[in-house]
């Protein structure tokens, strides 16, 4: 059975009421313990709702979200469930609740009834794995967006957590906050196999995942490598999901009579087809007029 | 007429241990018509120093004038009431704009501004209606709907709305498209270059170079509390000592061309947007006539 199992799960809000409405309709996912998925979708495809049902903060409507086997709606589960899955959501603002970075990470493993000495241990463990241990003692106000998001990820951490959601983490941060975050993301995931669920709006983040999970108004829409998913431009508009760079510019050359072979969606790639093609290069191919 | 920035320094919380100089000696001119881009890293002083663009901050020291007028000589009564006036011509849209919504109906929230300069209902209702659609949200559709219904690009473009019916001939918009999709972001930038058509002057921050390069005909970077630069995008981007110091990249299509042509591909670096570095590309893979 794979660690996180989404079964026939609806979510519907206002059940029964005029403004009734399904969010999540009949989806189905597996996600493997270690896997990296990144979830896209357009405003209101359902993305935030999907993220709430993993650590049982939403409950499914019908069907089940299994989490290590255990379901969201068992009542006794609920606590082993949030032990295993942390979230980190979009505003830094909104989920940092201490006044010193050390007490904000041992929020989580004090409400547990962890013993002082262990939580001594996790919280410098997790400050260590986000690259925060200098700011031990600092007041999360004074941190930048992207310092508080992995404050937010340590929180997370010290929980032992074997499994992060993060939704939208890094839309309200500036590019270096986004990369911040994106690597230390990265560096759990390799270094320390922790399965990750990310949702974004951008593509180049979401290139860093194992697999990618297209949501469009409630249901599934599309699954596959990033680069299956990349290559397919025409679904991305479909689904108002940006075309990342190369993808975009491939095709804009394509539609020049420039030859290029489909499914290029990064840079580099788009670099080497685009010298091949250069007058004068060695292997002799060259575009049609 | 311009707005005016003389020689502006800003301090938070000045003589005591927090105080910081957010904004240090800043002069700038926006030219009435421009579409001007602003880029900084966080904390560098931009949203410092576009606050200061409608008086929502007054300078610790410096001048800030609106189309001639000094908004925070104070003097005498006349002066008051010129510079609020002035103030009044300086539209401000803030980051997440949509957070401020508040009223029961999107026709409620747009009519807010302008019910509050005294207007008639009638030349309110027509501003409404007006505003409504510059930002592409259909009024009969949309009038009665309350804003929290909406999406999220939609409730954004009700708050942008807001200060159109203001009649702004200067609108700022701070990072006007963060956390919006694929689509809300494509219909807001055609929408504010639309603005832009109809003699609004156009102020934005924002963090992403590639918008910058698409919209704006001025850019301005901020690193430090300082503007390390004003120039046309096309000069700005080729300074790269001072995109560097401002923590910037340059927007996509410029450094691909430079990695094309450091490859050796015979390429015209320069190009800001995908659209004129397709031309550049494909000139460069022509055969030469030989």
């Amino acid at each position: 059975m794979a660690f996180i199992e989404l079964d026939n799960l609806s979510h519907i809000y206002h059940q029964n009421q005029e403004n009734e409405f399904y969010a999540l309709c009949h989806v189905d996912l597996s996600i493997e313990e270690g896997e990296f998925v990144a979830i896209l979708g357009a405003n209101g495809s359902g993305k935030s709702t999907l993220a709430k049902h993993l650590n049982a903060l939403l409950l499914p409507t019908e069907g089940h979200c299994r989490i290590d086997g255990m379901d969201t709606k068992t009542a006794g589960d609920v606590w082993n469930i949030r032990q295993q899955v942390g979230m980190v959501f979009q505003n830094p603002d909104n989920q940092i609740i201490a006044a010193i970075v050390e007490d904000d990470i041992a929020f989580g493993p004090e409400n547990l009834g962890v013993p002082p000495a262990e939580i001594r241990r996790r919280v410098n463990a997790a400050l260590k794995t986000v690259h925060m241990q200098n700011y031990r003692t600092f007041a999360p106000h004074l941190l930048s967006g992207g310092q508080k998001q992995r404050i937010a990820i340590a929180g997370a951490l010290a929980m032992e957590t074997k499994c992060l959601v993060l939704d939208e983490p890094t839309a309200m941060l500036d590019p270096q906050g986004r990369e911040e975050v994106l690597s230390t993301v990265k560096r759990l995931h390799g270094e320390k196999g922790i399965t990750i669920v990310y949702i974004t709006h951008f593509m180049e983040e979401a290139a860093a995942a194992d697999r990618i999970v297209v949501l469009a108004q409630g249901h599934i829409v599309g699954q596959g490598t990033p680069g299956e998913i990349f290559s397919m431009t025409d679904r991305l508009r479909q689904w108002h999901l940006d075309v990342p760079f190369a993808a975009q510019l491939a095709e804009g050359l394509r539609q020049k009579g420039i030859r290029l072979p489909k499914g290029i969606y990064e840079r580099e790639e788009l670099a080497r087809e685009l010298r091949k093609l250069a007058p004068g290069a060695t292997d002799g191919k060259r575009n049609a007029d | 007429m311009p707005i005016e920035l003389k020689h502006v320094t800003y301090t938070y919380m000045p003589k005591t241990p927090f105080e910081r100089t957010a904004l240090q000696d800043a002069s700038l001119v926006i030219e009435e018509g421009s579409f001007l881009g602003i880029a900084g890293h966080t904390g560098s002083g931009k949203s410092t120093l576009v606050q200061h663009l409608n008086g929502l901050l007054s300078p610790s020291s410096g001048q800030v004038l609106i189309d001639g007028v000094d908004i925070h000589g104070k003097q005498t009564k006349a002066e008051k009431i010129a510079a609020r006036e002035a103030k009044r011509k300086v539209g401000m849209v803030f980051q997440y704009a949509e957070h401020q919504l508040f009223e029961e109906t999107v026709f409620a929230d747009i009519a807010f501004g302008p019910g509050n300069l005294g207007l008639e209902e009638a030349e309110i209702a027509e501003r409404v209606k007006e505003a409504m659609s510059l930002v592409g949200l259909p009024y009969e559709d949309f009038k009665d709907k309350s804003p929290f219904e909406l999406s999220g690009g939609q409730m954004r473009r009700v708050a942008i709305a807001g200060i159109l019916a203001m009649h702004p001939k200067y609108l700022v918009l701070d990072e006007p498209v963060a956390g919006l999709d694929a689509v809300g972001k494509e219909k807001l930038i055609k929408e504010m270059r639309q603005l832009h058509k109809k003699n609004i002057t156009m102020i934005f921050v924002s963090h992403n170079m590639d918008d910058i390069a698409d919209l704006a005909d001025q850019v301005v970077f901020m690193g430090q509390g300082r503007i390390l630069l004003h120039d046309t995008p096309a000069k700005a981007f080729r300074e790269k000592d001072i995109l560097r110091e401002a923590g910037l990249c340059p927007p996509q299509m410029y450094s691909f061309l430079e990695e094309l042509a450091a490859a050796g591909l015979p390429v015209d670096t320069g190009a800001l947007t995908v659209k004129q570095g397709i031309e550049h590309i494909v000139r460069a893979l022509s055969p030469k006539s030989e």
